[in-house]
């Protein structure tokens, strides 16, 4: 996947779903009237991670990543190879005194900056998050396609954002 | 009671749900008078009765005509489950909308046939609707009337001290308590004829507000009304009217500076050279700084409602969680997600000197009610500094401050540009 050609964010969560082979899945999903991009969790539960797919607005993806810390182990902030090679040389250092990691999106996804483990994490956030994914996974996964479309419709309706595309 | 008698700039706040009545009553000098939507006045007449009664504030009644020309399914109400008492979902989750509202339904019928035609057909209202003078003239009757008459008598419970205040000459036998201004139907301008009806209300208008100032609203997306304002100055030039309240369609004071920059064009126009009183109906903290720009005022809930799209749904089902304003930034935050991830005590100038934040030691712990009343004085500050004499290249200053200092603070950075955008302004 070329950066030049990434003009939706979506087109990056297959890339970064790559990154994350062990993981289930879920895309979009609702943390106190936000949604979370992507959600990363092993079958336990125990270890979430998080992602924020932003193509430009870095400092957009650091707020919206800072508050995933709440409830995700690690989060991270995803964008085009471009722009996340560009952060790595101007900007990674906030990143890191903010404990979030940097994935950078090309044909492959990489993790060109660790996220520490979140020392923000609160508890009922975190089970609140959990009780949701758990709730998800009852549902059958859902197409990465499907769930493309629904955001290109602007359907942000529980029923299909709610689900995993792995 | 009359146009309040502060400095600009005014703060109206919009009444919301019944809990909010005390918080107007315990903080009562932290605002220049009160909003009450006609839909409300109308379904909860005797509560908002004794409140205008009791506040003994300048009021007004936005008459909300608007909705009749907005997509009619808004004034439909959502289907509830009987037995779990929540809202009924399709098989893509999309709540079902059942009958029409009943404060719509009661407002309708005030507002006689031409109302009572539209939300029949149910179809937005169209100018053929207003073609008959006679029956254009009936509908703004009633809605003058609605807002002169609804909330103007005396309290019920205080009828019986009336003749005791009259003694005592704190009352004038006869005196009711009418509202601030009387607002002529309106619906959002988008093109020259919605403008022509709207100037032709207004002028009807003046006969049934007795002696009340007139303030017309001027509603509609703020491109298209900043391509339009010449014609919308002309329209209303010979009409005498005692001021303006503007409604940008959905604007927000965190949108690009152009949209600002228009919003701010037409706030001048209208306030044109005499100064005219102009009233954002829908404002955020950015109608402080539009103060040094010509805004008089502005009208907002209590820490929500600071922005409305002509076509939103009037009600938003379920309880707003909690947000925290933070002045500094001029932007609120959510307690349970912004707040929880950054400790404030680390930041002593986000910090709010307010007898609610400084009674206790944990903002986490301050629920709803604490966090309006935190806005409600936290806004007072920041309205007693423009009348004190804050300058505009002082606040500017404060606004690229806070913006150098937070920009790259998480969870502020990404949320901070509109304080540039706002700077430029100055």
């Amino acid at each position: 996947m070329s950066t030049t050609k990434s003009e939706r964010e979506v087109d990056l969560y297959e890339g970064v779903i790559r990154a994350f082979p062990k993981y289930d899945c879920f895309t979009e999903v609702p943390f106190f009237g936000k949604h979370v991009d992507l959600v990363f969790a092993q079958a336990s539960m125990r270890k979430i991670c998080a992602v924020e797919v932003k193509l430009t607005d870095w400092r957009s993806a650091l707020r919206q990543a800072s508050l995933n810390q709440l409830f995700a182990c690690y989060s991270y902030a995803a964008f085009p190879a471009r722009t996340a090679n560009r952060l790595a040389r101007l900007g990674s250092k906030v990143f890191l005194e903010s404990g979030i990691g940097i994935i950078s999106v090309s044909d492959t996804a990489d993790i060109i900056l660790p996220a520490a483990k979140s020392s923000y994490i609160y508890k009922d956030h975190r089970v609140r998050i959990r009780k949701t994914l758990k709730g998800s996974k009852m549902q059958s996964p859902k197409a990465l396609e499907v769930v493309r479309n629904a955001i290109a419709a602007r359907n942000r309706s529980v029923e299909f954002l709610q689900t995993r595309t792995s | 009671m009359p146009l309040p008698q502060e400095i600009a700039p005014w703060n109206f706040y919009r009444l919301g749900p019944a809990k909010e009545k005390e918080l107007f009553k315990r903080h009562r000098n932290t605002y220049s008078g009160v909003a009450i939507s006609a839909h409300l006045a109308s379904y909860y007449q005797k509560f908002c009765l004794e409140f205008v009664g009791e506040l003994q504030k300048p009021y007004f009644i936005d008459p909300v005509t608007h909705i009749f020309a907005a997509d009619p399914d808004s004034l439909l109400r959502f289907l509830k489950d009987k037995t779990t008492m929540r809202t009924k979902r399709d098989q893509f989750g999309n709540k079902i909308k059942g009958g029409l509202k009943r404060s719509i339904q009661k407002l309708t019928t005030a507002y006689g046939p031409i109302a009572e035609k539209i939300v029949k057909d149910g179809r937005r209202a169209r100018l053929s609707d207003f073609s008959d003078d006679a029956k254009t003239l009936d509908f703004v009757k009633r809605v003058c009337a609605f807002q002169t008459e609804m909330l103007s008598e005396l309290p019920q419970k205080y009828k019986k001290y009336q003749k005791y205040a009259i003694k005592a000459g704190a009352l004038q036998t006869g005196v009711k308590n009418y509202p601030a201004f009387v607002i002529p139907p309106y619906f959002p301008i988008v093109d020259e004829g919605w403008l022509a009806l709207n100037a032709k209300m207004t002028k009807l208008a003046k006969q049934f507000a007795g002696e009340l100032p007139i303030f017309s609203v001027i509603a509609g997306e703020v491109d298209k009304l900043q391509g339009m304002r010449s014609a919308i100055v002309e329209a209303y030039s010979k009409l005498e009217l005692s001021g303006f309240l503007l409604w940008g369609d959905g604007f927000k004071g965190d949108q690009g500076s152009s949209s600002i920059t228009a919003y701010r064009s037409v706030v001048k126009a209208l306030a044109g050279d005499k100064g005219q009183p102009v009233i954002a109906l829908y404002g955020d903290a950015l109608s402080l700084i539009l103060a040094y720009g010509g805004l008089t005022g502005f009208s907002c809930g209590i820490c929500y409602g600071e922005k409305r799209g002509c076509d939103q749904d009037m009600d938003i089902e379920g309880a707003l969680p909690p947000f925290y304003y933070i002045a500094r930034l001029k932007r609120k935050y959510q307690l349970e997600t912004d707040i929880r991830r950054v400790n404030l005590n680390q930041h002593v100038d986000l910090l709010c000197p307010c007898a609610i934040c400084s009674g206790t030691a944990d903002l986490l712990s301050l629920d709803d009610s604490q966090t309006k009343e935190h806005f409600m004085l936290a806004r007072q500050l920041e309205i007693d500094a423009i009348r004190g004499g804050l300058s505009a290249a002082a606040i500017k200053k404060q606004l690229q401050d806070a913006y150098e200092k937070y920009k790259n603070t998480p969870p502020f950075s990404g949320s901070l540009d509109h304080l540039m955008t706002w700077a430029r302004l100055l």
